[in-house]
């Protein structure tokens, strides 16, 4: 525990991984501040969780560099590196008892056995598992196993801690209350976290900061809001949160403000950029709503179908713009399937996106 | 890096300077040599030899290890020192095999006739405790400093252990095999001739067809052959029917088919020929009951063909079985229950589903029965008779009557290449058409059971085969409690007697004839069990766990002595270690050796597979906790491998007591051998013997597996007895 500001961060300076002739990072530089959870997201193969596996030094990289610390790690094995990992599968050891398994870390790095356990027993206690120490980790539920494989990794007290899809085994209602615990250890300890996960309502649960990836690539990086808010491409658009994307024709952008039409109805959407460009617009199914046709001027369409989900009615639409997935949780008037509708939009919360 | 390089150079330092570099006459563990380590020029160490007794050269060859002695004393830069190791230690290896084989006993003298002027007194004999110490020391500088050069990703323990492997494979299984092609490219005088090796290959003895056309017999190649393909279908049908009983009908007692498939493993080679020839030999109990009601002439059909095939369909059909098994149970419910939901019936999704899915394991069931058929020595040397096999002809072109090395080592090399293309086409046509329908998500639903007829007919196949198969062994029993078989008889327990019998007159005395060669074989197949299953495993271990350049010629490179017929093997032994700088024969080292790289790859696939269950991600998390490889070797993957190991253990056991083809080229009067023994009585007609010795062999073994098999049980009761106690503690919290 040195007061050293630098403990925990993370920084890869293009680093290029291939496994024979795939390309499985192309080029990728990142930096990790002390003390944050950020998540790695993305669909699969997209290096997210070949990312992790680099910083644990689980593999070695083609090229770049890789620190922790400020500490030039790249041709460290995982043995030497000051990060433990908690594996999708948990990877307990079978054959040892739940309290040898988190001591497990400190008996190999010459801690005395006794010191050792008494760690572990401290360990469990941060999750919750005191008096369960004896038992072999067959004997414990999916959720149990799960913290124990973080009390093992967290008891080392690592520079970063890595969290491979922790929850993807867990069924949906204590996946949310797990990654609560998780996000509460790692924020009492201050430690820094490197998430991966293929589900994004988990990474905006939990990170600070969440990098999304794409075939081998960062495709954006940001607060959870950020990209929810701000998009950069269609890709993270429709992958952050649901989004109908329709294509659109900016005319001018005035101090931040493009004028844009679509389905012959003219818009004021916010944007980042100052020279018009080749557009989609990003419409949040929450943020357009329907009224009966003739009231106000509006995109003109027809319900196809419609869902009715108690806190919510989720309209599909067939639209002059094209196909249009929308929610409506003011849930004032019900359109029946076939009835014709015109389409308002929120100006203020659409986005742009180039095209 | 640098502590274990140095560990190693003081290792390698010791081997030079304080251990005899030949091999000693008395052998090591008498410690004869302790006295004359500097002054006998029989059993001084190297630097003695160098500097005392003229064995000049031997300094030469040091000067490398003192090499890298200076560099780890007096290079500070990381990198260049693992540079210089590399390098250094390379020379150093390269000299020390390179004096080996250039100033040799019978080779000529090029340094002495240089130097000294005229041959001396000074040639050498075979390497010793002293050369492979500084060999092999040598070996592990080297692999340290190359990891040390950040390659492997700088693990040591990983890069030793490669460099160890491919080393042992490259001294135990190339050189010798490389041997045979040697030898079958030598002329009369020695010197290489390919007109020769051709006049051999093509010779009309090895190819004649003559049993086709007119009489006469064929040539072994053909035999050896046509032997091959029709075990090799025959087992498979066999098999097939014994694996669709025990998969897909009700039949009734299936444990006694598991029993019967583990039986031959401990059954030694020959053992079902000797029954034979009990039941259809000449005086055979079958032969004397049909010649007595029906009036069937004694003949002696059993000798030739037909023997050695039905010997061959005993022995190898469970292995067959074996391998079936797997493929009738990896083909997916699910997919024939789909057959049958879209209308088949059950014939239709026999013929249509089930069966094209299991066609890539009978072609390998098939080649397997291929590989076994050819390479067996024990069926063909007992009944073979006139009919002569490859495997067979290459002994007796040893032993016989005129020793002919270089016609055994052009049979060796058509032997080889027979089961070597066997073994390429099942490696790369059969592996990779292989529908493997086992996909690890839970499958559920029951296999179809087998249309009426097809089921009778497996059962009248497979049931009177196991009828038989019972009655065969059975004999083995019986005829050693008969006195002579066919003639009379009369109990006895004289065969025992002769063979086991211990005196209590003055202190224990072991007076049967059959105990020196029994303790021999126990104590050798259990020194080279361990060794074995040390080997395998972390073959295994490599070729699961670990990348590295070269894995895959590095794994067909260990898998190939699998292919290699043990009488090859014998064969390239005698020839490579007969002669410095590595001479075995007639040592119980050599025995040890065959055993150890002879079922290696028995280990190597136990190894693998059990490996391959293992989660790579324990390792992983080990790693990441801070182990290195070799603390997760010790404290994660040897205690999850405990039943791999065992088995691997038993196994190599076994099969080093019933081997016989490559032992027979390799025992000595002073270490004989169980099976070699058994074959020489067999040679001398004294069946009862020979019989009573193969029952005792067997329950011997027995005994083994039944108590390796206890021990592995209470491993299992120990960890019950914890879950035992945990649950009486109260838990609190849940």
């Amino acid at each position: 525990m040195s007061g050293n500001e630098t403990k925990g961060a993370v920084r890869f300076e293009n680093v290029v991984k291939k496994f024979g002739d795939v390309v499985a990072l192309k080029s990728l530089s990142l930096d990790i501040v002390p003390g944050e959870l950020v998540t790695l997201l993305g669909p699969s193969g997209c290096g997210k969780t070949t990312t992790l596996r680099l910083i644990a030094g689980l593999e070695a990289v083609t090229e770049g560099l890789i620190s922790i610390g400020g500490k030039d790690v790249t041709h460290l094995t995982a043995t030497y590196r000051n990060v433990s990992m908690v594996f999708q599968s948990y990877a307990l050891f079978p054959h040892m008892s739940v309290r040898e398994n988190v001591a497990y870390g400190l008996t190999v790095s010459a801690t005395p056995k006794k010191e050792a356990f008494d760690k572990a027993e401290e360990g469990l206690a941060m999750v919750g598992l005191e008096g369960f120490g004896d038992r072999l980790p067959s004997e414990l539920s999916g959720g149990q196993q799960q913290r124990v494989a973080v009390a093992r990794a967290v008891v080392l007290e690592p520079e970063v801690l890595l969290l491979d899809e922790p929850l993807s085994n867990l069924d949906a209602k204590l996946c949310r209350r797990v990654r609560e615990e998780i996000r509460q250890i790692q924020q009492s300890l201050n430690l820094t976290a490197v998430y991966v996960t293929h589900d994004q309502e988990e990474a905006m649960a939990v990170s600070d900061r969440i990098i999304v990836m794409k075939n081998a690539e960062i495709a954006q990086m940001g607060t959870p809001a950020d990209l929810y808010n701000e998009p950069n491409s269609e890709f993270i658009a429709d992958f952050i949160g649901d989004a109908n994307l329709v294509k659109c024709d900016v005319g001018s952008i005035t101090s931040g403000i493009a004028s844009i039409e679509v389905g012959g109805v003219k818009l004021k959407v916010p944007t980042t950029r100052n020279v018009p460009f080749n557009a989609s617009l990003v419409i949040r199914p929450q943020n357009a709503s329907l009224t009966a046709p003739g009231k106000k001027p509006g995109i003109r369409g027809n319900v196809t179908y419609a869902a009715f989900l108690g806190n919510q009615i989720q309209y599909t639409l067939d639209t002059d713009i094209g196909k249009m997935f929308v929610v409506d949780n003011t849930m004032d008037k019900t359109f029946p399937v076939g009835s014709d509708i015109h389409l308002l939009l929120n100006e203020k919360k659409l986005a742009l996106v180039p095209a | 890096m640098k502590k274990t390089a140095t560990l190693w150079q003081i290792i390698a330092l010791i081997g030079a300077l304080f251990l005899p570099w030949y091999g000693v006459n008395g052998g090591f563990w008498s410690f004869g040599w302790v006295s004359g380590i500097f002054s006998d020029p029989k059993t001084a160490s190297a630097v003695a030899q160098g500097l005392l007794h003229d064995r000049w050269w031997l300094i030469t060859a040091l000067i490398p290890l003192a090499g890298t002695g200076l560099s780890l004393l007096f290079i500070k830069d990381h990198k260049l020192l693992a540079k210089l190791l590399v390098v250094i230690s390379i020379a150093g290896l390269v000299m020390i095999i390179a004096q080996g084989f250039i100033i040799a006993r019978t080779a000529p003298r090029i340094f002495l006739d240089l130097f000294v002027g005229g041959p001396g007194e000074t040639g050498q004999t075979g390497m010793g405790a002293g050369a492979f110490v500084v060999l092999f020391s040598q070996l592990f500088v080297l692999t340290t400093g190359y990891s040390g050069m950040g390659k492997g990703r700088g693990d040591a323990f990983i890069v030793g252990m490669i460099g160890l492997i491919v080393s042992l494979v490259a001294v135990f299984v190339f050189f010798p095999v490389s041997h045979i092609l040697v030898q079958a490219f030598q002329g009369g005088d020695g010197s290489p001739s390919l007109a020769e090796f051709w006049s051999r290959l093509s010779s009309d003895r090895i190819w004649t067809l003559r049993c086709l056309v007119g009489n006469g017999s064929c040539g072994p190649a053909w035999n050896s052959l046509m032997l091959a393909i029709m075990t090799g279908a025959g087992t498979t049908l066999l098999g097939l029917a014994f694996a669709l009983i025990a998969t897909r009908t009700g039949f009734r007692a299936k444990r006694v088919l598991r029993v019967l498939t583990i039986v031959p493993i401990i059954t030694p080679p020959f053992v079902i020929g000797l029954a034979l020839i009990l039941l259809f030999g000449r005086s055979g109990t079958v032969t004397e009951l049909l010649n007595t009601y029906f009036d069937v002439p004694k003949t002696r059909w059993l000798y030739g063909f037909w023997g050695v095939y039905l010997a061959q369909l005993l022995s190898f059909t469970p292995i067959a079985f074996l391998v079936l098994i797997g493929v009738v149970e990896g083909v997916s419910p699910s997919m024939e229950e789909a057959s049958q939901t879209l209308n088949a019936d059950r014939w239709q999704t026999f013929r249509w589903i089930s069966f094209p899915l299991m066609r890539p394991g009978l072609a390998n069931a098939f080649l397997l029965g291929f590989i076994e058929s050819i390479a067996d020595f024990g069926n063909p040397l007992v009944l073979g008779g006139n009919f002569s096999v490859l495997s067979t002809e290459i002994y007796f072109s040893i032993v016989g009557a005129v020793a002919n090395s270089g016609r055994a080592a052009t049979l060796a090399i058509i032997l080889l290449s027979m089961t070597l293309s066997a073994f390429l086409i099942q490696r790369w046509w059969v592996g990779k058409k292989s529908y493997a329908t086992v996909t690890g998500k839970a499958d559920s639903g029951q296999h179809t059971p087998l249309n009426p007829a097809l089921r009778n007919l497996c059962y009248a196949t497979a049931l009177p085969w196991a009828a038989f198969t019972v009655v065969v062994y059975s004999m083995i029993i019986f005829g050693s409690f008969v006195k002579l078989w066919g003639y009379d008889h009369s109990f006895t327990l004289d065969h025992y007697l002769r063979a086991f019998s211990v005196s209590f007159s003055d202190g224990i005395r072991w007076t049967g004839v059959a105990w020196d060669s029994y303790f021999t074989t126990l104590t050798i197949s259990s020194i080279a069990a361990p060794f074995t299953a040390l080997v395998g495993l972390a073959t295994a271990y490599l070729l699961v766990r670990q990348k590295f350049v070269g894995k895959e010629a590095f794994e067909f490179s260990t898998m190939l002595s699998f292919a290699i017929p043990g009488t090859v093997i014998g064969i390239s032994y005698i020839l490579a270690f007969n002669v410095p700088p590595i001479e075995l024969t007639g040592t119980s080292i050599i025995l040890i050796l065959v055993f150890v790289f002879r079922n290696m790859p028995v280990g190597v696939r136990g190894g693998i597979a059990a490996m391959s269950q293992l989660d790579k991600s324990l390792d992983e998390a080990s790693n990441t906790l801070g182990a290195n490889s070799f603390t997760t070797v010790r404290r994660v993957i040897i205690p999850l491998m405990g039943p791999a190991i065992l088995a691997a253990l038993t196994y190599s056991f076994v099969r080093a007591i019933t081997s016989v083809s490559a032992v027979i080229f390799l025992v000595s009067a002073r270490h004989n051998m169980a099976t070699s023994f058994i074959v020489g009585r067999v040679e001398n007609g004294e069946f009862g013997i020979a019989i009573a010795y193969s029952a005792v062999l067997i329950v011997t073994m027995l005994i083994v597996i039944l108590g390796l098999q206890l021990i592995i049980g209470k491993r299992r009761l120990r960890r019950e007895d914890r879950l035992q106690v945990l649950s009486k503690t109260p838990v609190v919290a849940r």
